[in-house]
């Protein structure tokens, strides 16, 4: 009987060490590798073209349905080509 | 059964036979480490290839996946009219955001020009900013403007326009706007970013104070940018065409007006082009240059003609920028021509590594500006005695609290040529929301 609970745990150890290692073994999706790196580039754009004529505010200054529409006057206003607003929304919204 | 044993056993001899004649190589030990080490050195490889193929095979599972959204948003678009696209505007798409900036501050100004009284009052203002978006690609904005002079308060709108981004080069803009002339008037001249409390002389925003051009104008504009082959480095554009230039009087010098909108003159138009040569990794700091036009039949067929340069180049702590205006306005046979310029030239420097408590929030600005116009007809130089061929230097401090939220103490001494110098100190406390 104490060698059945014995073995019944080890199988039980095995089966979440393997469930670890596929979760462990699943990469971030390509939608997640994307806003990755679109915050990346936003955080190096942020102060390039915010910082031409004030102060970066900080993101936290705004909620990020707020910061959708400020970009959408700053892209006019600074003349930003849409990829690089995107980029730089991206980065105020989740930084 | 016999025979059969006869065969085999010929058959073991023979074997047994050749085995001897031909006996198979024997192998030593060094050959058997030889081989493992090439079995190893292949393992290896193909390892290091299967992880090459991995990585590629990952990487384009992402290209494919970010095509593939690219192509369906591209067919959605091409498949959808922009009439398709309003109409499927939703409610919830709509959103409403109030920004904007207000101020407060004192003016002192001692005897100057042929003024021989002194002159101080406290000063304020507040101009939000009203944004509101129907969808991803319109949305519109509106700055009222309230300043307190005296015991009044002056109202006026700074601009309202709509916006539509038509595609991600290109937006097109209809209403009153700030004139796309220069950095300054557009960009730089609202009190939490102006880095000090005045503007350059050109840029008075009051005409009969020196200013050249109008801020605000009233039409449509074109404009975006053009990402050249590395981040940061582009071009930037602004077409517009806007209500024809009007002067309150023929004579030179009269004041140009902001909006003339019963005019019967062709409309005015112009552009402004900017050019960021450098790419952000290139860590030269950030160089941008430009150059605007403001050009329209003001009366009869007389041109009023302005063009301008402007720059700016900013590397860590350090700013430094400047702008000229140049002014030519055709007059009647018999008058001379109403030339007119003017520019400025602002260095600041952020006390940022200082490692003195509250220096460290400190802004050093200092700024040369002059304008050369002739007489404005109908004021008098004893009131306005900075109209002559004035030239100011200007002292600033700033301390930011935050980004946004900066208190600013400024010095001016000017030097109106043909009149006593002055001398005027300002402080300004201004937020930016």
């Amino acid at each position: 009987m104490f060698e059945a609970r014995k073995v019944f745990a080890l199988l039980l150890g095995l089966v979440f060490f393997s469930f670890s290692f596929s979760w462990a073994g699943e990469g971030p999706t390509a939608e997640q590798q994307k806003k990755a790196q679109l915050f990346l580039k936003g955080s190096k754009l942020w102060p390039n073209y915010c910082g031409n004529c004030h102060n970066p505010r900080g993101p936290s200054d705004r909620s990020p349905a707020d910061w959708d529409l400020i970009m959408m006057h700053m892209r006019s206003t600074a003349n930003i080509p849409a990829a690089d607003a995107e980029a730089i929304l991206e980065y105020l919204k989740k930084r | 059964m016999e025979t059969a044993k006869k065969v085999s056993s010929f058959i073991f001899l023979l074997s047994f036979f050749l085995l001897f004649l031909f006996p198979p190589p024997i192998m030593g030990q060094e050959d058997i480490q030889a081989l493992r080490d090439e079995l190893r050195k292949t393992r290896e490889e193909s390892d290091r290839r299967i992880r090459a193929l991995e990585e590629k095979l990952g990487k384009m599972e992402v290209q494919s996946a970010q095509k593939e959204k690219e192509l369906e948003e591209k067919v959605a678009r091409q498949t959808t009219s922009w009439a398709d696209q309003f109409l499927k505007t939703q409610a919830g798409d709509s959103r409403f955001v109030l920004a904007g900036y207000g101020f407060g501050g004192y003016f002192f100004s001692g005897k100057h020009g042929n003024q021989n009284e002194k002159t101080n009052s406290f000063r304020a203002g507040l101009s939000p900013l009203f944004l509101y978006r129907i969808n991803d690609w319109i949305y519109f904005e509106a700055a009222p403007e309230f300043e307190l002079k005296g015991s009044e308060t002056e109202v006026g709108l700074e601009y309202a326009k709509a916006n539509v981004f038509l595609n991600d080069y290109m937006t097109l803009g209809a209403g009153k706007y700030l004139l796309p002339f220069g950095e300054f008037i557009e960009r730089l001249h609202p009190a939490f970013i102006n880095k000090l409390v005045t503007f350059p002389l050109p840029f008075r925003e009051e005409t009969d104070e020196g200013g050249l051009l109008p801020f605000g104008q009233v039409g449509v504009q074109l404009r975006g940018a053009i990402p050249l082959d590395s981040p940061g480095r582009q071009v930037e554009y602004t077409l517009y065409a806007a209500n024809s230039p009007s002067f309150e009087s023929k004579e030179r010098g009269a004041i140009l007006e902001v909006n003339h909108s019963e005019s019967k003159s062709p409309k005015a138009f112009g552009a402004r082009i900017g050019f960021r040569p450098f790419p952000f990794d290139w860590e030269l700091g950030r160089l941008k240059l430009g150059a605007s036009t403001y050009n329209g039949i003001w009366r009869r067929g007389r041109w009023l003609n302005a063009w301008g340069l402007d720059t700016v180049y900013q590397k860590d702590l350090f700013e430094l920028r400047g702008e000229y205006i140049g002014f030519h306005r055709e007059m009647s046979s018999g008058v001379r021509t109403d030339n007119r310029n003017g520019w400025y030239l602002q260095g600041s420097y952020k006390l940022s590594e200082v490692p003195i408590r509250f220096i460290d929030r400190s802004e050093l600005v200092m700024r040369f500006s002059g304008v050369n116009s002739p007489r404005i007809p109908g004021f008098d130089d004893a009131e306005h005695p900075f109209l002559k061929r004035p030239r100011q230097i200007s002292l600033g401090w700033d301390f930011w609290l935050t980004p946004s939220v900066v208190w600013k103490m400024e010095y001016d001494r000017d030097l109106p040529r043909g009149n006593k110098s002055g001398n005027q100190f300002l402080t300004q406390f201004a937020v930016g929301f």
